[in-house]
């Protein structure tokens, strides 16, 4: 093999990694949450508030740590809204959830003149979370391979792990759970908080790993393309984990073909890509999906 | 019990609801109030208000509006004021409001940003004169004026000092959206470099241009700088808004590492070398305050006409950075609490002597100059491509590889 080809392939693997990390932290996260009957159609809002929060947290600070862990804060109070109003108040978690994606989207840009007085971070952070450089193509974060732990973590959980059951069980037939003696609401406050803690994971780590700032609207879709691929896993958080690579790669792709490989086409095309893979799975052309019973059902006790 | 819960809580629901609408009411009528108390001006005095394309602080277009506002108002005795837009879907109510209230003789309004606004309020007020920047309105009105920017006068010089930085003859461009207005922009560039080669007989430059599909996606941006630098290039030109920040990054990034060997950034729109200090060898300008003063002394000498305006190199409307642009860009950050003053000499420091280098200034006296003389005096024309077909043909003349 010549050291060529290595270098193509690492061209194409580092970028897809890298775009992947989001979307297997939040599929994963979607996944788990469904699987327990709620869908958070707010992930993108909470994914750039968590990006400004990070960044704007470790730049006013020096320390990305703390970054990192404000973002997470975050999370931890959009949890606590939306499981306010959806397990409290028994809130449609449709219209919650675009509650949850509105605040999250103006709070950032709010956040952003707040802090910076404008409409861009002036200066970039001097340095971002650690990972492996690959000659000049970029590195490979150690958040992607927490982000494969977390998968595979959320995959013994739920299949392998009688709590798992009981997610599950609630996400299938809550009524039946309950009967069974279990808190539907105090479960579903729980993964509601896994959900959330991860997805603002994802947030900052798109502020302050991948990329050293905040950009408005830097999440292009992220969380809407996270949502969709819980469908595309068949709601199974290791099929989230490989649905977030192959749209990685999807991500990285064009620009792949274009500049190394001189093919170019129009990048529009590529970036259907996981719009139309998620149709196809879902019209049931590869293989038949089922979304838990009770996904986006207010359970009320009789 | 439950439903005492129910009825407490929508109690509440309603009163803070009432409470929000009551303090929004009178934050409105407060700022309604101090807007209009400053409002009642002497009829002989020559009134103009410059709205923005966003908020103050951005230290570009924003930061060179309320400049330009205020050279106006210095150099030519008239009364500016200035509006910020921090939503777009507020530009139609700023601008009714402002053509209803009958004390403008011109409304300048700078950016797309305004363009449906403007075509909406414009006939309805037919003796109010209104200008807008950086934007054509497809219907011509006659009581606006559009100023369109050369972008490809000024990145043929951009080109000019790419191709001759570049070591390696290999010379990336970060473009976002596939849209007309960055076509002038990538096709001048490599005008100028292609040019550089013809007077200097050095080259052929491999120059790659990528379109990212986003002005808002970092990492895009830093993908594709990160791919160009792979390939070998050492001159990244970031020309796509927040997807462009992600490939200055990516420079700096690259410098940072490998700090005998390092690369070059071109920025765009406004002075960015304070992003990377001494790693970026210009900025395509579009100069925003010297627009609006020209516009307004032209429109205060009775001389207003509607129509397309260019702002090109010949009235210095567009240009490259230079220890001008910079300070002015510092001035903006250490106004604005953005940069410290020891943050600011640095970046003066790094950036100046990349400038004041005598390689530097041979290039700009030897070559740049020249190419600007050729261009004002009208013995060169630079295609500034309005479609993609055009884009296409002119992208093979001067072989620019793209997507």
């Amino acid at each position: 093999m010549s050291p060529d080809i290595t270098l193509i392939f690492l061209s194409i693997l580092v970028p897809s990694l890298g775009y992947s990390v989001p979307l297997i932290l939040a599929g994963t996260a979607e996944v788990m949450l469904e699987r327990s009957g709620v869908i958070n159609i707010g992930m993108e809002g909470l994914m750039l508030v968590s990006a400004f929060v990070a960044a704007a947290t470790a730049y006013t600070t020096g320390s990305l740590l703390l970054g990192l862990l404000s973002a997470l804060g975050i999370g931890l109070i959009f949890a606590i809204i939306y499981s306010f109003l959806i397990l409290s108040l028994s809130a449609d978690q449709i219209i919650a959830g675009i509650g949850l994606y509105l605040l999250g989207t103006g709070a950032s840009v709010l956040g952003l003149y707040t802090v910076f007085h404008a409409a861009i971070m002036p200066l970039a952070l001097p340095q971002t979370l650690p990972g492996i450089q690959v000659y000049t193509f970029g590195k490979i974060s150690y958040l992607f391979f927490v982000s494969i732990a977390i998968s595979i973590a959320a995959y013994f959980f739920l299949f392998k792990t009688k709590s798992g059951l009981v997610v599950r069980a609630i996400g299938e037939n809550p009524e039946a759970a309950d009967a069974a003696g279990v808190s539907i609401s105090r479960v579903r406050f729980a993964v509601i908080i896994i959900d959330m803690l991860l997805v603002s994971l994802a947030g900052a780590y798109l502020s302050i790993d991948l990329n050293p700032r905040f950009v408005q609207g830097m999440t292009n879709g992220t969380g809407f393309i996270a949502l969709a691929m819980a469908a595309f896993a068949n709601w199974n958080p290791l099929l989230a984990l490989l649905g977030g690579v192959l749209f990685g790669f999807t991500e990285a792709l064009p620009l792949w073909l274009s500049v190394v490989m001189g093919i170019s086409y129009p990048y529009q095309f590529t970036n259907m890509i996981p719009f139309i893979a998620v149709i196809v799975v879902l019209a049931g052309v590869i293989r038949r999906v089922r979304a838990p019973a009770a996904v986006g059902r207010i359970f009320k006790r009789a | 019990m439950r439903s005492v819960f129910r009825k407490a809580i929508s109690t509440a629901t309603v009163a803070v609801i009432i409470i929000i609408v009551v303090i929004a009411g009178a934050v409105g009528v407060y700022y309604y109030s101090q807007q209009s108390s400053g409002g009642t001006k002497p009829t002989n005095q020559f009134n103009v208000v410059v709205d923005l394309a966003g908020v103050t602080g951005d230290l570009g277009f924003n930061d060179l509006g309320v400049l330009g506002a205020q050279e106006a108002k210095q150099q030519l005795g008239v009364n500016t004021t200035y509006v910020q837009l921090p939503d777009p879907s507020q530009a139609t109510s700023i601008l009714q409001s402002e053509a209803a209230s009958g004390k403008y003789n011109l409304i300048i309004t700078i950016g797309f940003e305004w363009l449906s606004a403007l075509n909406s309020t414009a006939p309805q007020y037919p003796n109010q004169k209104f200008v807008i920047f950086d934007a054509i309105p497809i219907v011509a009105h006659p009581n606006i004026l559009a100023v369109y920017y050369a972008a490809n006068e000024s990145s043929a010089l951009a080109g000019v000092l790419a191709a001759a930085y570049t070591k390696t003859h290999k010379i990336g461009i970060v473009l976002g959206i596939d849209t007309p207005v960055l076509y002038g922009f990538a096709i001048g560039f490599v005008y100028g470099v292609r040019w550089y080669e013809n007077m200097t007989h050095t080259g052929p430059d491999t120059v790659q241009a990528y379109f990212t599909g986003s002005f808002t996606d970092p990492s895009k941006g830093q993908a594709a700088a990160n791919t160009f630098i792979s390939n070998g290039a050492d001159v990244i030109w970031a020309a796509a808004g927040g997807t462009g920040l992600g490939a200055i990054d990516a420079v700096q990034a690259y410098n940072q590492q490998h700090p005998n060997n390092p690369i070059w950034a071109v920025g765009v729109d406004t002075d960015q070398s304070f992003l990377v200090p001494g790693q970026m060898i210009t900025s395509v300008l579009k100069h925003v305050d010297n627009t609006i003063v020209s516009v307004i002394q032209t429109a205060k000498a009775g001389n207003f006409h509607s129509g397309v305006e260019l702002g090109d190199l010949a009235n210095g409307l567009v240009g490259i950075a230079n220890l001008n642009s910079l300070n002015q860009t510092l001035a903006f950050g250490v106004a604005g609490g953005k940069f410290t003053t020891a943050q600011e000499n640095s970046i003066y420091a790094a950036q100046s002597a990349l400038l004041n280098s005598q390689t530097y200034q041979n290039v700009l006296n030897s070559y740049v100059s020249v190419l600007t003389s050729q261009i004002t005096s009208g013995h060169v024309t630079i295609p500034y491509p309005q479609s993609r077909s055009d884009y296409n043909h002119w992208a093979q003349v001067y072989n620019l590889q793209t997507n």
